[in-house]
């Protein structure tokens, strides 16, 4: 997995390659330390470059939510291709994040 | 039935044909350029075939048998005891059968299992897009907790993220004593007049076993047993046996 992270405004984005499964789960700590190492009122994770999502990603995206609410913050999770966006969708979690493109 | 060999896995084609009570097959497997050969490409075969790989480029050799059909691959650890299987696993049967594979935990951990067993189902059967994202993400799961749990007999972290957690995969996956420990997947297609086709998905591990939970509400996000609540949100149906350590998943085609 590699990622990138840029600012624009008062969002920060994080643009994730590859796979999140629980063989990156180091990478994506790192991930959320540097994207939450900046204060803003939207994080936003760009997943269009996203290969395949399991459930110990899922579970990593629901810490950088847990950590964007003690921060006043919200997290969409933008343009998931269409085999990530079904791992969300059984997941329900367009209930607890916004799901975008 | 025909049992072949790749690379340094030849050593285990006697001992396996044994086991299968089938034949040592003498074809130069592994020998042709670039790793080409008979067997993986289907040629000059006939009847159930056992291929036992090992070597480079292991994915794209597994991806080639199990393009064959009805092929049962191996991809076991350099120092595996093929005699410490005693015989086929149980989820390998014949009738049916799309692919069968026991991998290492070590290759498990390596090769992207769930990818490679969609694609080659979706070779086998007409998938509709959503029954390929269902099995694709249930056995992902699947083959994951196999690993985890069963294998590696890591229990689930109180906190997700724990670097611990992750170190001790590392650490266990370099240990032979865990990491050459056999998974087991098989893919059948069930034909029946009344209720349709079905695939079934079996996976399967000799580790300790566990009592699935029934009374967790697997449909609700916060659920901690999110692996478990996506295999039951994914397959049509879901049953574990032999104490945990078999998992079948159903999906109507």
């Amino acid at each position: 997995m590699k990622y990138t992270i840029t600012t624009e405004g008062t969002a920060r984005t994080a643009r994730v390659d590859g796979q999140v499964t629980f063989q990156e789960q180091k990478d994506f700590r790192e991930l959320l330390n540097e994207m939450f190492s900046q204060t803003a009122t939207s994080y936003v994770f760009d997943l269009s470059a996203v290969s395949h999502l399991d459930s110990a990603g899922l579970g990593m995206f629901l810490i950088g939510r847990k950590r964007a609410q003690e921060n006043g913050a919200n997290v969409v999770l933008r343009q998931p291709p269409s085999n990530v966006r079904h791992t969300l969708e059984l997941a329900k979690f367009h209930e607890l994040f916004t799901v975008e493109g | 039935m025909q049992v072949c060999g790749t690379g340094t896995a030849r050593k285990w084609v006697a001992a396996a044909a044994d086991l299968f009570g089938g034949t040592a097959c003498d074809c130069p497997i592994g020998n042709g350029k670039n790793g080409a050969c008979a067997a993986l490409d289907g040629k000059g075969i006939t009847g159930p075939v056992v291929v036992m790989l090992r070597g480079c480029d292991l994915e794209c050799m597994l991806r080639r048998a199990l393009a064959q059909g009805s092929y049962i691959c191996y991809a076991l650890d350099e120092n595996f005891d093929i005699a410490a299987l005693r015989r086929p696993h149980p989820v390998l049967g014949a009738t049916g059968l799309i692919a069968g594979l026991c991998l290492s935990a070590r290759t498990t951990y390596e090769l992207p299992v769930a990818s490679i067993i969609a694609n080659t189902v979706a070779q086998h059967a007409h998938l509709s897009d959503v029954t390929r994202l269902n099995m694709d993400i249930a056995l992902s799961e699947a083959v994951a907790n196999a690993l985890l749990h069963g294998c590696l007999e890591l229990d689930s972290p109180e906190e997700r993220f724990d670097p611990a957690f992750v170190a001790e995969i590392e650490s266990r996956i370099d240990n032979p004593v865990y990491s050459s420990r056999p998974i087991w997947v098989a893919v059948y297609r069930d034909m029946n007049a009344e209720t349709g086709s079905t695939l079934r998905v079996l996976v399967a591990d000799e580790g300790a076993g566990f009592q699935p939970k029934t009374h967790l509400d697997f449909s609700s996000p916060e659920c901690a047993s999110r692996g478990t609540g996506l295999i039951h949100a994914a397959a049509d149906e879901v049953t574990y046996s032999d104490n945990g350590r078999c998992l079948e998943m159903k999906f109507s085609l």
